[in-house]
């Protein structure tokens, strides 16, 4: 069974027909970059496949069980994660604070309404392992607003993997990352600990894409042009004359 | 049938007095974000201050004139002294215009006292017309009427002309009309007079509907306003207009036919267009 | 050390009132039970990010139900009549919440206030059984099996304000209370972490309506009766800046903001009864401008900066 299959999805957006009948599975642990010039529809895709946007037609199912119109939340329970192109956080909360709203979104204790956060010591310890991670945990009692945008971004992806979820939609997660912070997280990426996660990451950073991806998918204006490995990508003609040949659509 | 059509046409003629008030509440919501709590004090502010010029000097027009002056000066103070200074902190502004009403409403009861005002009508309009076996004054007709060139005018400013679609183009997308080159301030702020003048003429027309003004006529009416947004639909002249009239006509009803309701009503409709469509029945956000 | 403020004024508290006049004892009930509503409302407000302008009038229904319970049935135990009035708080909190659910920010601020404004005609027109703007009195302490005093209720009141203190405390560093914050923050991400923010914007907002409930009901015993203009929108106001004052998302800003407010009507009002209201107005406007993050966060601010230069002394 796949991990993530898409079915003829139409979405539109502010009188605009965004996508149109994209159809593309995934499966678990595969890694999968979605790329396309600005404005094809990646954010939008990503936005609906979260649920933050409702498809006018089409299926969307996770695991096999069909999440086309089900709550945001519900998604997440299920396993699928996602981090954003702008980095979205909890601005006036530390850095702590925001991966531990993170872990215990999906934990037993999110209703707990008596017993304060701190008392759960085991999340507090993945906590600081994540933060660790990305050697944040120095900054932990920072508020996140005051964390540079390079540091932000590493917030932002760890926020989204803190929930555990067996499918994350990651938007242009080094858009403003030096060459290292790229780097290490490709390697993070590939690490054999997130072998069993499906991850489809929109990216314009064509070294991202050519060392974590192992498949591509090509958006252009709403539709998916193209499919495959990186050479047959780099070898498709559609493609070649979308990023470097005459372009007719102004 | 004919209690029916009169009831019908005191509510047109409430409506209208609700539609003059409540456009200026209503762009200045939708242009600027701004609430300003205090637009019913414009109101009250044109009112005494018609009534009192129009008593002096007995001339209807002067009143009307002291009416959209003074609601006007004072909505220009409350703009500039107060709220341009809160751009973006709407939660400040709630509380200064808040403030507002405090102060104004206080300042009333010393200087006009506690007992209600009566309105002023023109000689030329003290008759009324016969419908049926009841008779509807002319005073109301011409409110009527003064309610409906006012709608057709404002709404041919808003669609056809270049202020009005710079002013709906401040709604959606504010960064683009500056960088266009436009001046959105100056507009902003000359909406939110225009908006307060409009209160200030509601204000000095709608006595006699109303029955009469007090100091606490500023804090009551701008409840009306407010639901009058909220049922027709923040930030159009056409969403004004129909949930004044709405409103109106509703109310005029439900005084007839079941008089304790009919203080209720126009919270009734509000929830029931807050569950349906909560934008509001003309609203332009979603 | 840094709660030895916190531990002072409440050992004032306890031990203060036996030396103080009476007038001055009503005055510290009446800012305890006002306390309790802006705690109440920066749970909403503060926390939640819910701009609730219609709290006063949750605050009066549980208040109006008490009297009606004293004035129309046989019963008047405190132990039944109590938790009723806090059912009919957290419903009519519960229906403001759902009314105004898919509106944010202003429109929610615009939303409940219309509703707020819709309880206070309901007390002003149901004359038969509110008695209209006269409001309904008459009402004696609670029998407990003790005789009340001016002092007594005080202390009464002070237990009850303190356990719910504590409570809201809790709640508020528990993980549902830090999902608040994070809705409040930024609703959009808490949804993609899995939390459904729409039911919990809902509970927070019973839970602080049961809260200004109870205090309607301290409110309606220390007063003896219960009138309109404790439900409509000066009231709401009032709850407002009280807790603006004092300091969003900080509990006890809430109290802070409640003598403020209180204490200067007092005083005021003996200087010109009649024109406190442009003073109120003035304060009003001055928050909006000065408020910041109210007066709570900036003196725990420069006790903490105190404390520490006292450390660095030694």
């Amino acid at each position: 069974m796949a991990m993530l299959r898409v079915n003829d999805l139409f979405v539109s957006y502010s009188g605009l027909q965004v996508l149109q009948g994209i159809s593309f599975s995934m499966e678990r642990g595969e890694k999968v970059a979605l790329i396309g010039p600005n404005g094809a529809g990646k954010t939008t895709l990503l936005n609906a496949l979260t649920g933050l946007i409702l498809p006018q037609s089409g299926q969307i199912e996770l695991l096999g069980r069909d999440i086309t119109h089900r709550a945001t939340h519900v998604r997440a329970s299920l396993g699928l994660a996602r981090s954003f192109q702008v980095s979205s956080l909890f601005p006036q909360l530390s850095v702590l604070e925001n991966v531990l709203l993170a872990l215990h979104g999906l934990h037993r204790s999110s209703y707990q309404m008596l017993r304060p956060i701190t008392a759960y010591k085991g999340n507090l310890e993945k906590a600081e392992e994540f933060l660790e991670s990305v050697d944040l945990l120095a900054k932990r009692n920072l508020p996140s607003r005051s964390l540079s945008h390079g540091e932000q971004r590493r917030l932002e992806l760890i926020l989204s993997l803190a929930g555990g979820p067996v499918a994350l939609l990651l938007d242009e997660p080094t858009a403003g990352l030096t060459r290292e912070e790229s780097s290490a997280l490709a390697a993070m990426l590939r690490s054999p600990s997130h072998r069993h996660l499906a991850v489809l990451f929109v990216a314009h950073d064509l070294d991202l894409v050519y060392t974590v991806a192992e498949r591509i998918l090509v958006l252009y204006y709403g539709t998916i042009i193209a499919e495959g490995t990186a050479e047959q990508i780099q070898a498709n003609q559609d493609v070649r004359k979308i990023y470097v040949g005459e372009d007719d659509v102004a | 049938m004919d209690g029916f059509v009169i009831n019908i046409l005191f509510g047109l003629s409430y409506g209208m007095v609700l539609f003059l008030l409540a456009t200026g509440l209503s762009i200045v919501l939708g242009l600027m974000g701004v609430v300003n709590l205090a637009h019913g004090m414009l109101f009250m502010i044109g009112a005494y201050a018609g009534v009192t010029v129009g008593k002096l000097t007995g001339s209807f027009a002067l009143a009307i004139l002291a009416a959209v002056i003074s609601a006007g000066l004072a909505g220009l103070f409350i703009e500039r002294g107060f709220l341009r200074k809160l751009y973006k902190r709407e939660l400040d502004q709630i509380l200064v215009t808040f403030g507002f009403i405090y102060i104004i409403t206080n300042l009333h009861l010393w200087i006009y006292g506690p007992y209600p005002r009566s309105g002023i009508v023109p000689s030329g309009l003290s008759g009324a017309i016969a419908i049926g076996a009841y008779s509807f004054s002319f005073y109301r007709l011409a409110v009527i009427a003064i309610g409906t060139v006012a709608c057709i005018g404002l709404f041919w400013l808003q669609e056809r002309t270049r202020i009005g679609a710079v002013i709906r183009a401040g709604m959606d997308d504010p960064e683009t009309v500056y960088a266009s080159g436009v001046n959105l301030m100056t507009i902003n702020v000359g909406a939110f007079c225009f908006g307060a003048m409009l209160a200030g003429l509601a204000g000095i027309i709608g006595i006699p509907i109303l029955g009469g003004v007090t100091a606490t006529t500023g804090g009551d009416i701008i409840f009306v306003a407010i639901s009058v947004c909220i049922v027709g639909g923040v930030g159009s002249i056409q969403g004004a207009f129909v949930g004044a009239l709405l409103i109106g006509i509703v109310t005029s009803l439900a005084q007839r036919y079941y008089p304790a309701t009919a203080i209720y009503v126009m919270y009734v409709l509000m929830v029931i267009v807050l569950v349906l469509k909560p934008s509001g029945l003309l609203g332009r956000r979603a | 050390m840094y709660l030895a403020p916190l531990v002072a004024v409440f050992l004032f508290l306890v031990i203060g009132p036996p030396f103080l006049d009476t007038a001055i004892i009503s005055q510290l009930t009446k800012i305890l039970c006002f306390g309790l509503l802006a705690m109440s409302l920066d749970v909403a407000f503060g926390y939640t990010g819910l701009w609730s302008f219609g709290h006063a009038g949750i605050f009066g229904v549980a208040a109006y139900t008490t009297m009606l319970f004293f004035k129309y049935t046989a019963i008047h135990n405190f132990w039944i009549i109590t938790p009723v009035a806090i059912l009919m708080a957290a419903i009519v909190a519960a229906v403001f919440a759902a009314v105004a659910a898919r509106s944010s920010g202003l429109y929610f601020l615009l939303i409940t206030l219309a509703l707020g404004q819709l309880v206070y005609c309901v007390a002003v027109q149901w004359k038969p059984v509110t008695n209209g703007d006269d409001g309904l009195w008459g009402l004696p302490y609670p029998q407990l099996g003790f005789p009340f005093s001016n002092i007594s209720y005080y202390y009464f009141t002070l237990a009850v304000v303190a356990l719910c203190a504590f409570l809201l405390y809790r709640f508020t560093r528990s993980p549902f209370g830090y999902s608040l914050v994070g809705i409040r923050e930024n609703e959009v991400r808490a949804r993609t972490m899995g939390y459904n923010t729409r039911l919990r914007k809902l509970i927070a907002f019973v839970i602080s309506g049961s809260f200004a409930g109870l205090a309607g009901i301290l409110y309606v015993y220390f007063n003896g009766g219960i009138a309109p203009e404790n439900v409509g929108m000066y009231a709401s106001g009032m709850a407002m800046i009280m807790v603006i004052i004092g300091g969003t998302a900080t509990l006890w800003g809430g109290f802070v903001g409640s003598a403020v407010v209180l204490l200067s009507q007092y005083y005021i009002s003996q200087l010109t009864p009649a024109r406190w209201p442009i003073f109120l107005g003035a304060l009003f406007i001055a928050a909006g401008f000065f408020a910041g993050g109210g007066i709570f966060p900036r003196l725990a601010c420069l006790w903490k900066k105190a404390v520490l230069y006292g450390d660095a002394e030694s």
